[in-house]
């Protein structure tokens, strides 16, 4: 374990020989250089594409510049104009919002349909290719499909729920469901692909653990709570994660559904930034809400790495 | 009630609520597919309409005869293509070396790369493609291509399902005397199959909904793919939404035969060992 | 253990270094600093949204110069409308810009403050003077375009004023008369009119009296800029600081939300302007004179009329709104790839018939067609457009700022709050501090 993810504990060993071991021919030696050698695509890849465009980025956060002209020095004033925007803070809240009362759910549900999946049943594979269908329509046109279906006359949402006996609903209308109204309609675009994840994740299990449960007669809610789950954490964690993530970064429905309104009730960090990016002509402002935005997602990772105890197998 | 009658109740309850969930999930997709039939003034109409009258296939011709659709969907199949396959080679190895490995700076580089996808793709747009500039990758396919050969979320996903493999089967491989890349190929990826057709379906359907980057980097539309496409339904100062819906049914189509093609494999589990059913 | 970490991190950081130091964000000229030759070869990237029409026009005039210019070979590409700032911006800050390209007027002020569009070269358009130049086109026309003695533009490639457009069954059905072409009504008898048009199923609204595009930012200036200048306001002043707290903006916002307390107007119908309106969702929209083409496609049976841009009883000045799209020439293209340029749009808008008959254009650059004058030529294909056309001479441009987006964005989030009942003085007096921070930069 290194350094970064277990607790810090005092090291009372005899200081370590030079050798960090990747020389020399032993099984540790050979198996490190391997490791690293397997590596070395990431550090390529990443390295030539990425490491660039992020210390760009953090660079930037500290000039002022309007893409067009050249960029002059700002030193910290981005980040202290930042915090004391009203704009920005309530960006964070409001992708706060989102991105939990997205999540959440789609943790639950996704792992819900998994297991349902994960059985045997008839017509299973035709079932789990129409639960798959809502992550390959693209964002723009299923955003722009609910524009049409929240129509508070016409679309097909508002008849729906009107069966049930709800009127009235002006769904993107009001600050105080139009996010719901991007939350509904990035759950149900969202769910499958982690769906998916999770069956590939279930599939993974072997067989043998289920058996020898049962033979030692532990129930169907008792294998799920201690052999399933335990198992999965590795595939949870990264769920965990990667939704967060990709949470916060959409902006695509509400830039197209309400621009970020009414008020600013959908204007999420990521629209903040592309905003100031791309209209404002303010990137390193931008820039620095990014640098921002980095640090936040980072903190949730790792909080979520500790929270799951990320190792290796338990 | 005897046991097969539960059983078959709870068969039949079962299908039923998997049918009303199957409808409910796919209401608004199909939706979109009626909508790709119907005529502008339908879509718009002021009595409800969820059935076109006709199936009215003149949208579909419009997009493709007008829109050039047929070289985006090619491009995309193209370009597409080579980033799965080039995620399927390169991710899984970088995933199995985090997983399994032990050497300096392995941590630091899993942040690292969960790093480059926790920033909005905004803020990178620019140095990013001032790289690909310099590389002299404008408007090739390269350029189009490269920047996803590798992705963040494959890398991660890859890792956590190498660390479900259990080390008794890789060591087993040493002690029989196979070389660590025998190992990886004949034992560790076999076991994470699921996990491979997982990575393939998940970069396939991120990077075939790919816009920002595939309109930047592109001068002219020879090498546009669909996404890129699309969004030509959204006029200055009118969106034509039948068009858009049967584009859509286009640029879907692909992904879904995808999906169906590799399901079975899919749903087989972990080859070599007793499965689940 | 840690300094291996340490030092692989400094080395990636130090990597990253050298290469930005290699690549520095700097718009780097696109073309090379070669000594001007006679019939160099000459490579010019022309960059347009992607209205659909306007394709093969252009494409045919790139055709047409290329004919005429056999060393200069022109790339032709265009962007989704949507997003085609973004490509523009990036194109430039990636120092591959194009050399001659569309913008809206709107970016005028950006595009000087970066010192990226070229001043006009009158001799590429047979004229010795950039005042002849402008003698070329509508008077006022490139107004908008003026800065520190020299025109900005080659020439206006859309050129637009709003007008009052409505659907006439709607308002039979209502028992309204049709509109005076003549004259203009008061917004006062318009609120009136959107409110008994205003069709109700229960509480679902089934027709709106007058769409109201609730979601574009730009829309909400096109609009509301000239009701506040009928009321004698001006938004930014000479110093560019904007006012959002002054009588005529408290007037103006008062006024949408009693229009929309009236049933007059309604965010939540909104869906897409021109398909509302041609399906009957909605009765009455603003718009111009490209409106008429979509809207016959879209519902041939449509019995639309137009009306001119209401005004306020008690308004100072009668005022509708004027905004443009342009040719500009990159300023950082060498100057043989600018000549070249200059001509090609010389060409470009001399297109009038073109651009108005394929496309739905107006022009601004002056030509007989058939012999009639251009707005005589506009006139003849569709009548109700002469109402428009009577509305030009009273346009004014939008306000000129740097901080346009950012400015309209702020607008447009408090007519949102306003429209959803909240107190207008608070309103605009957060709009007013949200526009002070913006301004400090």
């Amino acid at each position: 374990m290194t350094a970064i993810f277990a607790s810090r504990q005092a090291t009372n060993q005899p200081k370590q020989p030079r050798n960090n071991g990747l020389f020399g021919n032993t099984l540790e030696a050979r198996k490190k250089r391997f490791g690293l050698l397997f590596a070395v695509p990431a550090f390529l890849f990443f390295g030539a594409f990425y490491v660039y465009p992020l210390f760009q980025t953090f660079y930037v956060s500290f000039f002022s510049w309007g893409l067009l002209d050249e960029p002059s020095f700002l030193g910290i004033t981005n980040y202290t104009r930042l915090f004391a925007d009203k704009e920005f803070l309530n960006a964070i809240w409001v992708s706060f919002f989102y991105a939990f009362g997205v999540v959440i759910p789609i943790w639950g549900v996704a792992l819900g349909l998994a297991l349902i999946f994960n059985q045997a049943f008839a017509g299973r594979q035709a079932y789990l290719t129409t639960y798959y269908i809502p992550a390959v329509i693209s964002l723009t046109v299923w955003s722009l499909i609910w524009l049409l279906m929240y129509n508070p006359t016409f679309g097909l949402f508002t008849v729906v729920i009107r069966w049930f006996g709800i009127t009235g609903v002006r769904i993107l209308d009001d600050p105080a469901t139009a996010m719901l109204g991007m939350i509904i309609l990035s759950i149900w675009k969202g769910t499958p692909v982690y769906m998916l994840i999770f069956i590939a994740g279930l599939r993974a299990i072997p067989g043998d653990y289920y058996e020898a449960a049962q033979i030692d007669g532990a129930r169907a809610w008792q294998r799920l709570l201690f052999i399933t789950l335990p198992l999965l954490r590795p595939v949870f964690l990264y769920v965990m994660v990667i939704s967060i993530i990709e949470a916060f970064k959409v902006f695509t429905p509400m830039y197209l559904l309400t621009n970020g309104g009414p008020g600013s009730a959908t204007r999420v960090l990521s629209m903040f930034i592309f905003q100031n990016g791309f209209q404002y002509l303010k990137m390193g402002y931008a820039s620095a809400a990014s640098v921002i935005f980095l640090l936040i997602l980072l903190l949730l990772a790792v909080f979520q790495f500790r929270l799951l105890r990320f190792q290796q197998s338990d | 009630m005897s046991r097969r009658t539960l059983r078959l109740v709870g068969t039949i309850s079962g299908q039923l609520g998997l049918l009303a969930g199957a409808i409910f999930i796919m209401a608004p997709a199909l939706y979109m597919l009626s909508a790709s039939f119907m005529t502008s003034s339908e879509i718009f109409s002021t009595q409800v309409k969820f059935l076109p009258a006709s199936l009215n296939w003149e949208n579909y011709v419009e997009v493709f005869a007008r829109f050039n659709f047929l070289r985006y969907l090619s491009n995309s199949v193209l370009v597409t293509g080579a980033v799965v396959i080039l995620n399927l080679v390169f991710s899984p190895m970088v995933g199995y070396s985090l997983a399994k490995f032990n050497y300096p700076g392995k941590n630091v580089l899993l942040l690292f790369i969960l790093a480059t996808v926790m920033v909005p793709f905004t803020a990178i747009l620019i140095p990013l493609f001032l790289i690909i500039r310099n590389f002299g990758w404008v408007n090739t396919y390269q350029g189009l291509i490269m920047p996803f050969a590798m992705s963040a979320f494959g890398v991660f996903l890859m890792r956590q399902f190498m660390l479900g493999v259990p080390d008794d089967y890789i060591d087993a491989g040493r002690i029989d005397g196979a070389s660590e890349g025998r190992i990886y190929f004949q034992i560790v990826l076999p076991l994470i199959q699921p996990a491979l057709i997982t990575l393939a379906i998940v970069v396939f359907v991120a990077n075939w909904d790919e816009f920002l980057w595939m309109l930047v980097v592109t001068t002219g539309d020879a090498l546009r793919t669909l996404p890129v496409g699309l969004a030509k339904f959204r006029e200055q100062y009118t969106t034509r939404y039948e068009l858009m819906m049967a584009g859509s049914v286009i640029a879907a189509a692909p992904v879904v035969l995808l999906f169906l093609a590799v399901q079975r494999r899919f749903l087989q589990g972990m080859a070599g060992l007793s499965g689940l059913k | 253990m840690k300094t291996r970490v340490y030092t692989l991190f400094a080395l990636m950081i130090i990597s990253a270094m050298l290469l930005s130091a290699c690549t520095m964000p700097a718009a780097a000229p696109t073309g090379g600093a070669a000594a001007p030759v006679a019939d160099q070869p000459i490579e010019l990237l022309y960059m347009t949204h992607n209205h659909a029409q306007s394709i093969p026009v252009n494409e045919a005039i790139v055709a047409e110069f290329q004919a005429s210019h056999p060393n200069v070979k022109i790339t032709f590409d265009n962007a989704p409308h949507s997003n085609y700032e973004q490509k523009v911006l990036t194109a430039f800050a990636g120092g591959q810009g194009p050399d001659v390209f569309w913008a809206g007027d709107w970016m005028v002020p950006q595009f000087l403050d970066a010192g990226i569009v070229a001043p006009v070269d009158p001799a590429a358009f047979g004229v010795a003077s950039q005042d002849e130049f402008e003698a070329l086109f509508d008077a006022g026309a490139l107004d908008a375009f003026k800065a520190d003695g020299n025109i900005y533009t080659g020439g206006v490639s859309e050129y637009n004023t709003f007008s009052l457009i409505y659907n006439v069954d709607a308002f039979a059905e209502a028992g309204i008369d049709p509109l005076p072409k003549d004259q203009p009504i008061t917004w006062e008898e318009l609120a009136d009119i959107a409110a008994k048009l205003t069709v109700k199923d229960g509480d679902a609204v089934t027709r709106v009296g007058l769409a109201w595009p609730f979601t574009t930012p730009i829309w909400t200036v096109l609009i509301q800029e000239p009701m506040l200048r009928q009321k004698g306001g001006e938004l930014v002043n000479a110093e560019g600081k904007a006012d959002f707290t002054q009588e005529p903006m408290v007037a103006v916002m008062t006024y949408l939300q009693n229009l929309r307390n009236a049933g007059g107007i309604d965010p939540a119908t909104y869906t897409d302007l021109l398909q509302d309106f041609a399906s009957g969702r909605s009765a009455m929209i603003f718009g111009g004179p490209w409106a008429a083409k979509p809207l016959s496609e879209i519902n041939p049976d449509l019995n639309w009329e137009t009306a001119p841009l209401p005004q306020f009883a008690d308004a100072v000045d009668r005022v509708t709104t004027l905004y443009a799209w342009a040719w500009f020439v990159s300023a950082k293209s060498s100057p043989e790839k600018q000549k070249a340029a200059w001509e090609f749009v010389n060409l470009l808008t001399s297109k009038q018939q073109e651009w108005w008959d394929k496309v739905g254009y107006v022009q601004a650059r002056q030509a007989e067609v058939d012999g009639m004058s251009l707005p005589e030529y506009y006139a003849q294909s569709d009548e109700r457009l002469a109402t428009i056309f009577a509305d030009y001479p009273y346009g004014k441009a939008e306000f000129r700022s740097t901080k346009y987006f950012e400015l309209s964005d702020i607008w447009t989030r408090a007519q949102d709050r306003v429209l959803s009942g909240e107190d207008v003085m608070t309103v605009l007096q957060d709009a007013q501090a949200q526009a002070d921070a913006a301004m400090t930069e």
